[in-house]
């Protein structure tokens, strides 16, 4: 491999990451973080009232079942400017940058912010139902890897979704199926919403250990982003 | 050498209302060397199609696109060398204009100070302190002309309708940077729908006609102007009055070397007379002593550019073939 097509590759990913910063400076992102706040610690505070008895648990599930995909969705559209993946890093591209990496790049930036997110409802929940002390804050720290994890998992796929359909219109039909196909045994394996409910004490896919289910969503994140960088070349 | 081949590029643009194709090119073949090059055919005769493929914004659904042998869609090197002007402005996302020209020119892997130089060659320095939000849809396209003229060693230049809803100071600038841009060696394609301006820009002349190119025409848009059937048209000071002009109708129209007059009378008391005639030169001449005769006041004369579908119609009509 010569040097020259490596370095414009490096150049790509950097202007990736910076044009991904840039999106996510964008007055919505803020909002995405604080409605998604304000619902992680409502469904903690209401899970408490009722019954203290799992309310975590029972917290956690709306967490991390509808908060973290779709705020990962909405940060994900934001990045994507609302385009296909393609489209939305053409202004860039036009000018000689490699489009996979610049995806790559852009989709990097776009998932250190979603696991930030992920990581925060994840504590925050916690905290909210818990009502504090030492075994809270315990809890707190592995829900918001958890949150962290399943926020890397979730970018990948809706990367992935945004190089489909007009306008990128695929990252909500794989939101979709994440849904309804995302705790099933077999299917559930490629799809992020299994592997997190494994974290969380659930069954997970095929009987998955909790360690092989941070792997999956690790090596799901990475090959969903390499999946849309090969779609956008 | 060939610079931009098509390879029966079959390829359709999603500029249209829900990102709908508006038009589409059909099994092209094309080879161009350096040179101006003008297209002509309306967006819906895939216009649009082509300059989205020969850009790289979107791949060809078959044949292939090369553009100094690489496929600009796929290579990014060879967009480098590939300026554009687009039907719809894509600049990188910045504050500030100069900030976006800067942005664009780091991803060619130039220096981001020469901004306010790219602006100034074509007198729009002060666009550069404005917000990227501010600029109106011409400005934006001013300045994407003037990222795509800055193209060093540029193998190709892409431009659509390079004198349409551009806000340029000085449009005269532009042609003969497009023929500087070519005499260095690089392909200049020009899609336009309007046969004026393909007159202007030309070397050679396509015409594209419902996603196939049906003619190659010389540059001198001899084929265009089609004088024969052009009008001339005479425009009447205001406060002539509607009288005299109708009298100069009259007086025109009873002239051996016209075979048509039109008039339209404006409110102000001028208006707008259409003269054809075989002979162009005689129309004038008719038109002027008439206009001495009657005591109309003539403001200019000049001819009448033909519009598309007229040159498509002209072009493309079918021939009589003799029993």
């Amino acid at each position: 491999m010569s040097a020259a097509p490596a370095l414009l590759r490096t150049a790509a990913l950097r202007a990736g990451l910076d044009l991904g910063v840039a999106r996510m400076r964008h007055r919505s992102v803020p909002v995405i973080f604080v409605v998604s706040l304000i619902l992680a610690v409502t469904a903690g505070l209401i899970e408490r009232a009722a019954a203290s008895t799992g309310a975590a648990d029972r917290a956690l599930e709306s967490t991390f079942g509808w908060v973290v995909p779709l705020a990962t969705l909405a940060l994900v559209a934001r990045a994507s400017a609302r385009e296909r993946l393609l489209d939305a890093v053409w202004p860039l591209a036009r000018y000689g940058l490699s489009r996979g990496s610049l995806v790559v790049g852009l989709t990097l930036a776009t998932a250190a912010v979603a696991a930030s997110l992920g990581a925060l409802v994840g504590a925050a929940t916690v905290l909210a139902a818990g009502g504090g002390g030492v075994s809270s804050a315990m809890d707190a720290v592995v829900c918001a890897r958890i949150g962290a994890l399943a926020a890397l998992a979730y970018t990948g796929l809706f990367a992935l979704g945004s190089t489909l359909l007009a306008r990128g219109g695929g990252r909500t039909w794989l939101f979709l199926f994440d849904l309804v196909l995302g705790s099933t045994r077999t299917v559930g394996l490629i799809l992020p919403r299994g592997h997190v409910e494994g974290l969380l004490g659930g069954v997970a896919p095929l009987h998955f250990p909790q360690s092989a289910s941070s792997g999956m969503l690790l090596a799901l994140a990475l090959l969903f982003t390499l999946g849309a960088a090969l779609r956008s070349r | 050498m060939t610079l931009v081949a098509l390879h029966r590029l079959t390829a359709s643009d999603r500029l249209g209302r829900r990102r709908a194709p508006r038009g589409r090119i059909i099994a092209a073949e094309l080879f161009l060397v350096a040179g101006v090059h003008v297209v002509l055919g309306q967006p819906e005769d895939g216009t649009l199609a082509l300059v989205e493929a020969l850009s790289g914004a979107r791949s060809p659904e078959h044949g292939e696109v090369l553009i100094a042998g690489a496929s600009p869609s796929r290579d990014p090197a060879v967009r480098r060398r590939i300026g554009t002007l687009g039907p719809v402005p894509r600049l990188p996302e910045a504050r500030r204009v100069q900030d976006a020209v800067g942005a664009a020119l780091a991803a060619r892997g130039e220096e981001r100070s020469g901004a306010a130089v790219v602006l100034a060659t074509l007198g729009l320095e002060a666009l550069g302190a404005r917000s990227s939000d501010s600029l109106s849809y011409a400005e934006a396209r001013a300045v994407e002309l003037a990222l795509c003229l800055s193209t060093r060693a540029p193998a190709a230049l892409i431009l659509f309708e390079p004198l349409s809803d551009i806000a340029l100071p000085d449009p005269a600038l532009l042609v003969p940077r497009l023929r500087a841009a070519a005499a260095s060696g690089a392909c200049v394609v020009v899609a336009t729908s309007s046969p004026s301006d393909a007159r202007t820009f030309g070397d050679s002349i396509y015409l594209l006609s419902r996603g196939r190119f049906v003619r190659a025409l010389p540059g001198d848009g001899v084929a265009l102007a089609a004088p024969h059937s052009l009008p001339l048209v005479a425009w009447i000071e205001p406060a002539t009055g509607a009288a005299p002009l109708r009298a100069l109708v009259a007086a025109l129209a009873a002239r051996s070397e016209i075979d048509h007059v039109r008039c339209d009378v404006a409110s102000h008391g001028g208006g707008v007379v259409e003269v054809s005639g075989p002979d162009v030169d005689a129309v004038a001449v008719a038109i002027a002593e008439e206009a001495t005769n009657h005591g109309v006041s003539v403001a200019a004369i000049g001819s009448a550019a033909p519009s598309l579908v007229e040159v498509q119609a002209t072009l493309l009509a079918p021939v009589g073939v003799a029993p």
